[in-house]
């Protein structure tokens, strides 16, 4: 301990500011973009789906959500994306995922949507 | 295929002798090229053999005798023209001690002193043989030793944890017969194997050889699970450049979310996956992966009970070094995808099969482990066009019991456990040793894990690939695919595959048992073609492509490849 600084209270304070901001604004990005209407309540079955578009799409953007919100008809929030053209998105309270495949590909934008499977290892465990 | 098992059965033989003719020059200036860590130098191999007395001698004649086969010829004439050519070469230099052994072609004949000569007399000797007119150049037939094999201690056969699944079939039916490979220096060496798997751990046993990864697992979906996105993660966040595996040990309470059947300690899975393909190697630690020389790329897509189809795929592309899942790809991207893992009971879809042809495309392979669920259909992705995959045997070489087989299966290696129809031969493990962690749960020490699944054979074929891509870098993923699958030894008389007692399609089973000694002789003769035998010439003219060195390399490789064989072969 010898020797070792004691900070000011003030730095000490702007520190702890900037330590605050930063985790906060990093649980701000690990959340995914989420759509949902307004009459959504809170937890609702849930699907995932993985998006494939005729063109390469922002996956994230505002537009893309609305119109996958409104084609699902349902609560989506964009999770993460595989390619350009290939996005993957929750869906609540939007039906199972055959239906789901039915109404987005009702989007002309939409090439298929497919469920995201849960994939195992292939270890007896 | 068949273009290549007959080069297979034809060309090895042509470019070992053509090898063994340009030895002296080929081992000296090669061996260094094929990269094998620690090995050692062909130069000072090539030293110490100048230095023993010599008996034997190549000589190559200007004019060919007809060899058996052609023209009516038959060996016994071969042998008493090509007598007549090396009598009339002892009378003419005063060697009459010379004798004809054996011909290597219709022009390249091995002859033999009674009595070995010191090197320097041997010089002499070639001087006079090569006065004579007709002899166009006379060569010393050295005796040449393989490298050595690597120095770690599981590949031992009879030690506890052996890796039997690296054995020769000799001794293991189910081995895969790399050791000669190595011991011919090939490691695997340049090539970048991506193990799209649970992550990793930083083993002593592993770790030199891994790239720097990246973890691709997402979120999960905040409707199931609330403000917990991170669960399958367990690292508290989503996509990120750290690789290694925290682990993915369930408790109790984690089988309620429905990805999971009961509460597990932490698998290690992607460890353990990593290290059978490319755990260091003759670094006298534990065990060693297939193609000890090459670089692992782990890419991190399963967590706590498994991942998602998306997240795999995006890692994959990454992997292949494909643009847009929002990671820069890495600056050496993979050539071969190791995906020991897979979702049963589904088709593949449309969406997956488009990004398995785009990442084929980019000339890389994928290799997925067919399933353990013991049915007749392979999970996805194995069930993909253009992927390959791979079921697995025990060590008796018999299907594995637990094994995904049927329509699409490429190949069979070894994944340990139970067999199907055969009975247990003696012999410990039956499970596949690789790298692993201590920790039940979070991580703790290195140790060594056994394993057994279709999740352990995959590995093997990409490590194997490995071994072929770093010998010809130029040739397509495809042509090594087919390489290997057509290089296959066949599966044991009496065991499933070969019985096939529920009359399913041919090639239900794959081509058979991997062979990496078989593989790594194929791609020598599709490599490294010899022109083939006139009437006239019966040279040995290699056709290097342009690329003499690596030529050169291949042809010793031949060479020290069938020297291995016959080592623990004696006839």
């Amino acid at each position: 301990m010898a020797g070792m600084k004691i900070l000011p209270s003030r730095a000490l304070s702007g520190w702890s500011l900037g330590l605050a901001v930063t985790m906060l604004s990093g649980c701000v990005q690990t959340l995914p973009q989420q759509v949902c209407p307004p009459s959504a309540d809170a937890p609702q079955a849930s699907v995932r789906m993985m998006v494939s578009f005729r063109q390469a799409t922002a996956g994230d953007a505002p537009d893309v959500l609305r119109q996958l919100q409104h084609h699902g008809k349902g609560c989506v929030s964009h999770l993460s994306s595989v390619s350009p053209t290939l996005h993957v998105y929750s869906f609540s309270g939007a039906g199972d995922a055959p239906t789901l495949r039915l109404n987005l590909r009702a989007w002309s934008a939409v090439l298929d949507a497919v469920p995201d499977e849960r994939v195992k290892a292939h270890t007896p465990r | 295929m068949k273009f290549l098992r007959t080069a297979a059965k034809a060309g090895i033989p042509l470019a070992l002798l053509c090898s063994l003719a340009v030895v002296a020059t080929a081992t000296a200036v090669a061996a260094p090229k094929l990269g094998g860590k620690a090995q050692p130098s062909g130069t000072v191999a090539l030293a110490q053999a100048e230095q023993a007395p010599v008996a034997r001698f190549m000589i190559r004649y200007k004019t060919p005798v007809k060899m058996a086969g052609q023209r009516g010829a038959t060996q016994a004439t071969e042998r008493l023209e090509a007598a007549a050519q090396v009598t009339r070469s002892a009378s003419v230099s005063g060697a009459s001690n010379l004798r004809y052994l054996k011909s290597v072609a219709a022009d390249l004949h091995v002859v033999v002193l009674e009595q070995a000569v010191s090197p320097a007399e041997a010089q002499a000797l070639m001087q006079r043989l090569r006065a004579d007119a007709a002899v166009e150049d006379v060569v010393i037939d050295h005796r040449m030793q393989a490298h050595a094999l690597p120095n770690d201690p599981y590949l031992v056969p009879d030690s506890r944890y052996n890796q039997w699944h690296l054995q020769d079939s000799t001794v293991v039916p189910g081995g895969i017969n790399v050791r000669s490979v190595w011991g011919a220096g090939s490691t695997g060496s340049g090539v970048v194997v991506a193990v799209v798997d649970g992550g990793y751990r930083p083993h002593a046993d592993l770790e030199a050889n891994v790239l720097p990864g990246y973890d691709f697992i997402s979120a999960d979906s905040p409707s199931k699970f609330g403000r917990n996105i991170h669960w399958t993660a367990n690292d508290g966040d989503a996509r990120d450049p750290d690789a290694r595996d925290p682990g993915d040990w369930i408790t109790p309470d984690d089988v309620t979310n429905g990805y999971c059947d009961k509460a597990e300690e932490s698998s290690w899975h992607g460890t353990h996956v990593a290290g059978l393909a490319g755990a260091v190697g003759n670094n006298g630690v534990g065990g060693l992966g297939v193609a000890y020389g090459a670089q692992l790329l782990p890419v991190r897509v399963l967590g706590r009970c498994g991942g998602y189809s998306s997240d795999i795929l995006a890692g994959a592309r990454w992997a292949a070094g494909l643009d847009g899942t929002g990671v820069t790809p890495p600056s050496r991207p993979a050539k071969v995808l190791n995906l020991s893992l897979g979702v049963s009971g589904v088709a593949c879809d449309t969406t997956t099969q488009s990004i398995v042809d785009e990442i084929r495309a980019r000339n890389v392979s994928i290799v997925a482990s067919s399933g353990n669920d013991g049915s007749t259909f392979l999970t996805m992705p194995a069930n993909c066009k253009g992927v390959m995959a791979v079921t697995a045997h025990t060590r008796e070489g018999d299907s594995a019991d637990y094994a995904n087989v049927g329509a699409g299966t490429a190949i069979s290696a070894p994944g340990g456990g139970d067999n199907t129809i055969l009975p247990p031969s003696p012999g410990n493990p039956r499970f596949i040793v690789s790298t692993g962690n201590a920790g039940l749960e979070e991580p703790a020490g290195d140790n060594y894990m056994l394993y057994n699944g279709t999740s352990m054979a995959a590995p093997q074929v990409v490590g194997v690939l490995a071994l072929l891509a770093s010998l010809r870098p130029d040739l397509p993923m495809a042509t090594l695919e087919g390489i290997v699958i057509g290089s296959t030894r066949p599966f044991p008389a009496g065991g499933y595959c070969a019985t096939n007692p529920y009359g399913l399609p041919a090639g239900f089973c794959g081509s058979g048992l991997l062979d990496a000694e078989k593989a790594v002789a194929a791609v020598i003769a599709y490599v490294a073609p010899v022109a083939p035998p006139s009437d006239g010439g019966g040279g040995c003219t290699v056709a290097t492509n342009g690329q003499a060195d690596a030529g050169l390399a291949l042809l010793t490789l031949a060479a020290l490849l069938m020297l291995a064989r016959r080592r623990r072969q004696p006839r």
